[in-house]
């Protein structure tokens, strides 16, 4: 498949949350090293017991980590949900970087969010949407990487920081989730609860937009439950985007979208 | 009268939208093949189906304008360099304050100095909003998405290639020896563009790495890479960081270099954050007498600090932040819930001195698809030469963030009269 391809297979033109969907992990895929990649034997799948539990037209918000919330879009696209991955950072450098093993890194990967699983996921899912006849009203499934804001690992020397923050203008608005029908959402996490607290921005201004949220522990898996999206900080200040972005840096010489400098250099 | 003869007539038109697949196509190329990471805010998709039309000779005119800006600009940066008292005006860090004024430290030297300048048409003529001296972006619309809609549109033609020439005045720069390209942490707007640089430049077959700081090593001004992918000599660097956020950083950084001791050529250099402040037009009254200031008094809006006018009760005025970079700190009263209103008058008063209080003008709306628009034209000058427009368009008048793109494209011009 071609890169335009498997876009598209995540993109259908013509439905109604293709716009949103984040083409960053697409335009960094290297077609010729992923048909070098043995295909899994077998798509990872997933039960979602807790979908006999949401009753009315909702969107549906999955916040895990790595590849399974691709897995998760796979199978809901088959009962007709449109998935719409959100996943907003680069996979990183393609050269081959060292890690400093005095630091203890050895063992991990070099991007802070390793965004390989998620990319081949994407690519082997293309096949499997292309077969799938998504119905012109279906109700969208944002996928997000749990990971997103943390990574995974110390941000110590050399490693390629990609951690990144969801925004609001990341989703479509209430008044447009509305105006498909659509009022009620459901987060689905491992452990259930509060949103994550940039995801919460955007779930806030659904809620006071009108939008019901309900949410579902994957660990515990039951009927979704509602919650009341509790106000993060700085909701709805001007300089929040400006905030967010620069709260990421917690190693003072590092930060997203950059190495992460060794540092002895300089 | 800073338009164009005495026309009343309004120089910028639109043409019919592209059909929905044709449009769609250019779309998905440019997420695809061209960097734009960013074609949807919201419920906003950021590309206009249609192209904003300007008469050539008003084209000529803004080119003329903006090479004419940026050569008074360039001798207000080197005045101002030697005038701490005016760069505390301009609300500089003192960290950077502080750097220029080691009279013993050369400013470091410009690789491509890019600069923007926002123009608007305004009942009296053409007006600049700002200048976008230190980072401007917008290449990926100005450059590919620009070219790619004028392949459907005959007789219109575009008004440059700013990429194209960025990359070719960076190699020239650097002397075929790869260049660094730095960029802010979380800002994947940014990250695009270096993204899209990094590609033209490797299509001329120039090598760039994008990096940190302080993975520069600085050895008597030269620059060089110490990262795991390349470890070598730079011959110049691409600075895509905010000059205000990079004094933010700590020291050992080497963020310094990039504003004054460098031989290496930084572009833009760090001296770019002197005419970025937003409270530049507030210094035009005490520079020297020989310094050329005519186009800047003619082009930027009337502007002061706040505590010099009554920004709260006259709605003829606009507060920014001295570092407003996208527009999001632009805040106009009734454009904003009063709340919001109220937290920036709050913030102006407790820190009058990062805000300035900008004249209104009014930007003639132009009919279009999506009904009225106001339209920005942002004019390149790379290396003081006019190297193409990155337009915007908004439904309300004023420029932000979430401010659609559109290409800009130049009427044929008519057959000549001998």
């Amino acid at each position: 498949m071609k890169r335009e391809e498997i876009f598209e297979a995540w993109a259908p033109p013509g439905r109604p949350w293709s716009n949103w969907v984040k083409p960053v992990l697409f335009a960094n895929m290297d077609i010729k090293a992923l048909w070098c990649r043995p295909q899994p034997e077998a798509a990872p799948e997933v039960a979602l017991p807790w979908l006999n539990g949401v009753t009315a037209r909702a969107a549906i918000v999955v916040d895990v980590p790595s590849s399974i919330g691709v897995a998760i879009g796979l199978k809901l696209a088959e009962l007709g949900y449109q998935p719409v991955p959100l996943y907003n950072a680069a996979p990183g450098p393609t050269e081959p970087v060292s890690i400093n093993p005095a630091l203890g890194s050895a063992s991990l990967p070099v991007s802070m969010v390793d965004m390989h699983p998620v990319l081949d996921a994407l690519w082997f899912g293309a096949q499997r949407l292309q077969r799938i006849h998504l119905p012109v009203d279906c109700a969208p499934v944002f996928l997000l990487d749990s990971r997103r804001r943390t990574g995974e690992g110390c941000a110590v020397a050399g490693r390629f920081d990609n951690r990144s923050v969801s925004f609001p203008t990341d989703f479509p608005s209430a008044n447009f989730l509305q105006a498909q029908q659509i009022g009620h959402a459901v987060l689905v996490q491992f452990d259930g609860g509060q949103p994550q607290s940039d995801l919460a921005h955007t779930l806030l201004r659904w809620q006071e937009g009108g939008i019901a949220i309900s949410s579902v522990a994957l660990n515990s898996p039951s009927a979704p439950t509602p919650i009341r999206v509790i106000q993060p900080s700085y909701f709805r200040w001007i300089w929040y985007r400006l905030l967010a972005t620069f709260g990421l840096r917690r190693h003072e010489l590092g930060g997203f979208g950059g190495l992460i400098p060794d540092a002895s250099a300089g | 009268m800073n338009m164009l003869a005495t026309t009343s007539v309004v120089p910028l038109s639109v043409r019919p939208s592209l059909d929905a697949v044709a449009f769609e196509r250019i779309r998905r190329s440019l997420m695809l093949n061209h960097c734009k990471w960013d074609c949807q805010v919201g419920d906003v998709t950021t590309l206009a189906p249609f192209p904003l039309v300007i008469t050539a000779d008003d084209w000529k005119f803004l080119e003329n304008s903006a090479e004419r800006l940026t050569a008074e600009l360039l001798e207000i940066e080197s005045v101002l360099l030697r005038e701490p008292r005016l760069q505390r005006m301009l609300n500089l860090p003192a960290s950077v304050r502080e750097i220029f004024e080691n009279a013993a430290i050369p400013a470091s030297p410009a690789a491509a100095r890019v600069m923007r300048f926002d123009f608007h048409f305004t009942p009296t003529g053409w007006q600049i909003s700002e200048v976008n001296s230190d980072v401007p972006g917008g290449f990926s619309e100005a450059s590919s998405f620009t070219a790619l809609m004028a392949q459907s549109y005959a007789g219109l033609r575009v008004c440059g290639d700013p990429i194209s020439n960025w990359a070719d005045a960076l190699i020239v720069s650097s002397g075929g020896t790869p260049i660094a390209l730095l960029s802010a942490p979380g800002f994947m707007e940014d990250q695009q563009i270096l993204a899209y640089l990094r590609q033209t430049l490797a299509s001329r077959g120039c090598a760039s790495y994008l990096c940190e700081p302080a993975q520069l090593v600085w050895r008597n001004g030269r620059a060089s890479l110490n990262s795991n992918y390349y470890g070598g000599p730079l011959g110049a660097i691409v600075r895509f960081y905010q000059g205000e956020w990079l004094a933010q950083l700590p020291e050992r950084s080497g963020w310094r270099q990039l504003f004054a001791g460098a031989t290496t050529p930084v572009g833009n250099p760090g001296s770019a954050l002197l005419t970025e402040s937003k409270r530049l037009p507030l210094i035009f009254d005490q520079l020297p007498m020989d310094v050329d200031t005519s186009a800047c008094r003619q082009f930027f809006p009337e502007t002061h600090d706040p505590r010099d006018v009554n920004w709260e009760f006259d709605p003829n005025w606009l507060l920014k932040t001295a570092f407003c970079n996208t527009g999001d700190t632009v805040a106009m009263r009734e454009l904003l819930p009063e709340s919001k209103w109220a937290e920036v008058g709050r913030d102006v008063r407790r820190e009058p001195d990062t805000w300035l209080a900008q004249r209104r003008f009014e930007t003639v709306a132009v009919d279009s698809p999506l009904g009225l628009i106001y339209p920005c034209i942002g004019v390149y000058t790379i290396n003081g030469k006019a190297a193409g427009v990155y337009a915007r368009i908004a439904t309300q008048p004023v420029i932000d963030f979430s401010a659609i793109d559109t290409a800009l494209l130049i009427e044929a011009e008519g057959p000549t009269i001998e």
